[in-house]
């Protein structure tokens, strides 16, 4: 209940706070449209719109012009919202997997504009395979990790394919013990803990941004290591 | 007034009690909401609340505007809805804050999964279990082209050993979503397209190129 604290600091106030606000539910309103279709069949659209509307006063009083144009802030800092939101309340639950999977996807698509990916990718087709590649990798390690803790899918699943995603999980597991160190507890915390990337990256010490970027390093690493744990 | 009477009096007080105590935390959200829908308004009539106070209420009233009032302005009954109380406004930030955190755990998520109607999952529990799935899935990925798909299928390709085929389904829509809706990827999607029908179908003038 952090973003209700956050919310009885000062606030500038006027006609300009309303039309900031009018404006960012209307981003809201198309954040939420568009993650719903991700999160078809696990959350209602409604449902992440209130996640995102519970932080909203809280990011349009933040905004500082000087470091990111309204439009794009509300909407990464909602998206962020969200998907925080979507993770804590369907932790354990039965979809949870497949929410938890989505979450990795987004926070690998919101991490994909580093140096290291424009140099990688001269060629568009390759860029496209990258893109896909660490994509799938995050909604499997989420998948996968959501199988070890026991957390479902919506589909029914035969009995063969319960006992292979259990021995994959137990192999993610163990690839994700021979990550390097801060990159094992960000990935055990926020997989099988439950805890916010915030709350994990202030435990190690690090921003929340920075968490996000070790999370899609640890990600890519497990992409190379997935096949061959997985076969 | 007969027993009879008396005592169908006695049973509906005593259902209306029981009614009352279970939705006392509804009713204090609704005494609270309504507070913030009357101090939300445009009208400058808040001046006595903190500017934080002004601004929850600016967004409740927002909502309550497009929730509960029709087109022609006439009103409807507000449903009980946990999300919009769990936004009002208070000098007492702890209030809102027990209310939210008690009223959101009353309705999970689940419940929001839309429920279909009787008769057509009766039909479809009759369908093979293959063919459910393949009904599930979005759109999209129906609607892609061999390029895109080889492409998804090469995404998907290291898990086929280690996942079901209903969580491999999922994860083709979503790489399927991700190249029609996420802005990064799909502006990929085009390039990639750009670049392979530059190869395979440009048809270039000169050095025997031109009929």
């Amino acid at each position: 209940m952090s973003h209700l604290r956050q919310a009885v600091a000062p606030v500038t106030t006027g006609p300009e706070l309303a039309q900031r606000l009018d404006e960012a539910m209307h981003i809201l309103d198309r954040v939420a449209r568009r993650l719903a279709r991700r999160y078809a069949r696990i959350v209602c659209f409604d449902e992440l719109r209130s996640l995102g509307r519970v932080e909203l006063l809280p990011i349009v009083t933040a905004w500082d012009p000087a470091r990111a144009p309204f439009h794009a802030w509300m909407k990464k800092k909602l998206e962020w919202a969200i998907i925080d939101g979507v993770r804590r309340e369907t932790h354990g639950r039965a979809a949870g997997a497949r929410a938890m999977a989505l979450v990795a996807a987004e926070l690998v698509a919101g991490d994909s504009h580093g140096p290291e990916a424009c140099a990688e990718d001269v060629d568009a087709a390759a860029r496209l395979d990258r893109l896909l590649a660490s994509r799938a990798a995050a909604l499997a390690v989420g998948l996968l990790a959501g199988a070890g803790t026991g957390e479902g899918t919506t589909d029914a699943v035969s009995p063969e394919e319960q006992a292979t995603m259990r021995q994959a999980a137990a192999r993610v597991r163990a690839a994700v013990a021979e990550l390097p160190e801060r990159q094992r507890a960000l990935v055990e915390g926020f997989y099988w803990h439950g805890e916010p990337l915030d709350v994990v990256g202030r435990r190690l010490g690090i921003s929340k941004s920075w968490a996000s970027r070790l999370h899609a390093q640890a990600i890519d690493r497990l992409r190379r290591v997935l096949p061959e744990v997985a076969g | 007034m007969g027993e009879g009477a008396r005592g169908a009096e006695a049973v509906a007080l005593a259902v209306t009690l029981d009614v009352l105590a279970s939705r006392v935390v509804g009713v204090a959200g609704g005494v609270l909401g309504v507070a913030a829908v009357a101090t939300g308004g445009a009208d400058g009539t808040a001046s006595p609340l903190a500017p934080h106070d002004v601004a929850n209420s600016a967004i409740t009233a927002a909502h309550v505007r497009e929730k509960f009032l029709r087109v022609d302005g006439s009103r409807r009954t507000p449903p009980y809805n946990p999300s919009l109380m769990a936004r009002v406004p208070s000098r007492d930030s702890s209030i809102p804050e027990r209310l939210g955190s008690e009223l959101r755990a009353e309705r999970p998520l689940e419940s929001c999964v839309r429920a279909e109607p009787p008769l057509e999952s009766a039909a479809r529990a009759q369908q093979p279990l293959e063919s459910r799935v393949r009904a599930e899935q979005p759109q999209p990925l129906e609607a892609l082209d061999p390029w895109a798909r080889e492409r998804i299928e090469r995404a998907v390709a290291p898990y086929r050993a280690s996942m079901s085929a209903a969580d491999l389904d999922w994860m083709r829509a979503q790489l399927a979503l991700a190249m029609e809706d996420d802005p990064e990827v799909s502006a990929t999607v085009r390039a990639a397209r750009g670049a392979s029908a530059e190869a395979s179908g440009t048809v270039r003038r000169g050095d025997g190129g031109e009929r």
